[in-house]
């Protein structure tokens, strides 16, 4: 068990250093360089990818905050405040469809696109009780998550927003969905939560000094 | 007068370019294809140099300030280049280095240069870089 545990935390330690030997390399060869020649070609790509940015982080199971990371390495920490505001603007839409769109046109898009898991997570909360779709978010958190979090759902919200590898249950368009579609979500509140649950990762990009391209 | 040089990154100036004094204006060819009009430049003597500063915009690529000094026949000049997006705002520095050219060189008219820079298909490939 010991042998496995340890196994594991090594090539855990393995992945981070590739991923962080990459990044470095990333960070020089992988920001555009944006001139007089080529900046209105670049601006018409920056709105383009901010549009598609939106409405694919928004579909459940995509990895939002991954794709949000792939266009700073492209156009440099300056785009930071704009991943920022798609990615707020991709949870909401996501809220909103769960809100407002009939459970029933919703799962007939994901089928459409063929968007397996997404469809399959909203036909097991179809079945539920709206009551009790809320509580599918927290049997969802990671055993040993404090008690607290579980008792207030805006905070644990907050926190799967935030939560490594979250895609494996939705991720962040899967939860806003999930959110919207439970009618327990305040839309004011909701607001909140999203500007300051996506915060985090923009803000060390912006403190931490990662500035390719700045 | 003109001067005939070249403009690009500061420490490499990298693109051939002319730069135009005529009739209260100036302009330079390079940025002319991009689509920046000629503007009016205000220039002063020091001692035995003249320093001059202008603006050229283009509606597409943004700002070009230039502060620059002539002397001894050469004209070096910075240029900061100045885009604003709603998301960002694109801040550059350029350099233009060159010397005085024989009246046969300027060829292009204030006129020319006005029609240029109103093209309707400016040419990128030959912008500042």
């Amino acid at each position: 068990m010991h042998r496995r545990l340890l196994l594991a935390a090594g090539i855990y330690l393995l992945v981070l250093l590739g991923g962080a030997v990459a990044g470095f390399y990333l960070s020089d060869v992988g920001v555009i360089d944006v001139r007089p020649a080529n900046e209105p070609d670049v601006h018409r790509m920056v709105v383009s990818a901010a549009a598609l940015y939106v409405v694919t982080a928004a579909m459940p199971f995509v990895p939002g905050a991954e794709i949000g990371l792939g266009l700073i390495v492209t156009l440099g920490s300056r785009i930071v405040p704009l991943v920022y505001l798609g990615m707020v603007c991709a949870l909401l839409l996501a809220f909103a469809v769960g809100r407002f769109v009939p459970l029933r046109f919703i799962v007939a898009v994901l089928a459409r696109l063929r968007l397996r898991r997404g469809r399959e997570l909203l036909d097991r909360l179809a079945r539920l009780p709206p009551d009790q779709r809320a509580n599918y978010l927290a049997e969802q958190m990671p055993t040993g998550t404090p008690a607290f979090l579980l008792r207030h759902r805006y905070l644990l919200l907050a926190v799967a927003f935030n939560m490594p590898g979250n895609s494996i249950i939705g991720g962040g368009g899967g939860l806003a969905l999930a959110a919207g579609i439970s009618g327990l979500y305040g839309v004011v509140p909701f607001v909140a939560t999203v500007a300051v649950a996506v915060s985090p990762l923009p803000l060390m990009v912006l403190i931490g000094g990662y500035l390719p391209g700045g | 007068m003109s001067f005939v040089g070249r403009i690009g990154p500061q420490g490499q100036p990298d693109l051939d370019d002319t730069i135009y004094f005529n009739d209260g204006q100036f302009w330079s060819a390079a940025c002319t294809r991009c689509g920046f009009a000629p503007a009016p430049y205000w220039a002063r003597r020091v001692g035995d140099a003249i320093e001059f500063r202008g603006t050229l915009e283009s509606p597409e690529r943004g700002v070009f300030t230039y502060v620059g000094v002539v002397r001894d026949g050469r004209l070096s000049t910075e240029i900061n280049w100045r885009r604003d997006r709603w998301y960002w705002s694109i801040d550059r520095d350029l350099r233009f280095v060159g010397t005085l050219a024989g009246p046969d060189k300027a060829a292009m008219t204030v006129q020319s240069a006005i029609v240029v820079a109103a093209g309707p298909s400016p040419d990128p490939e030959r912008c500042p870089r």
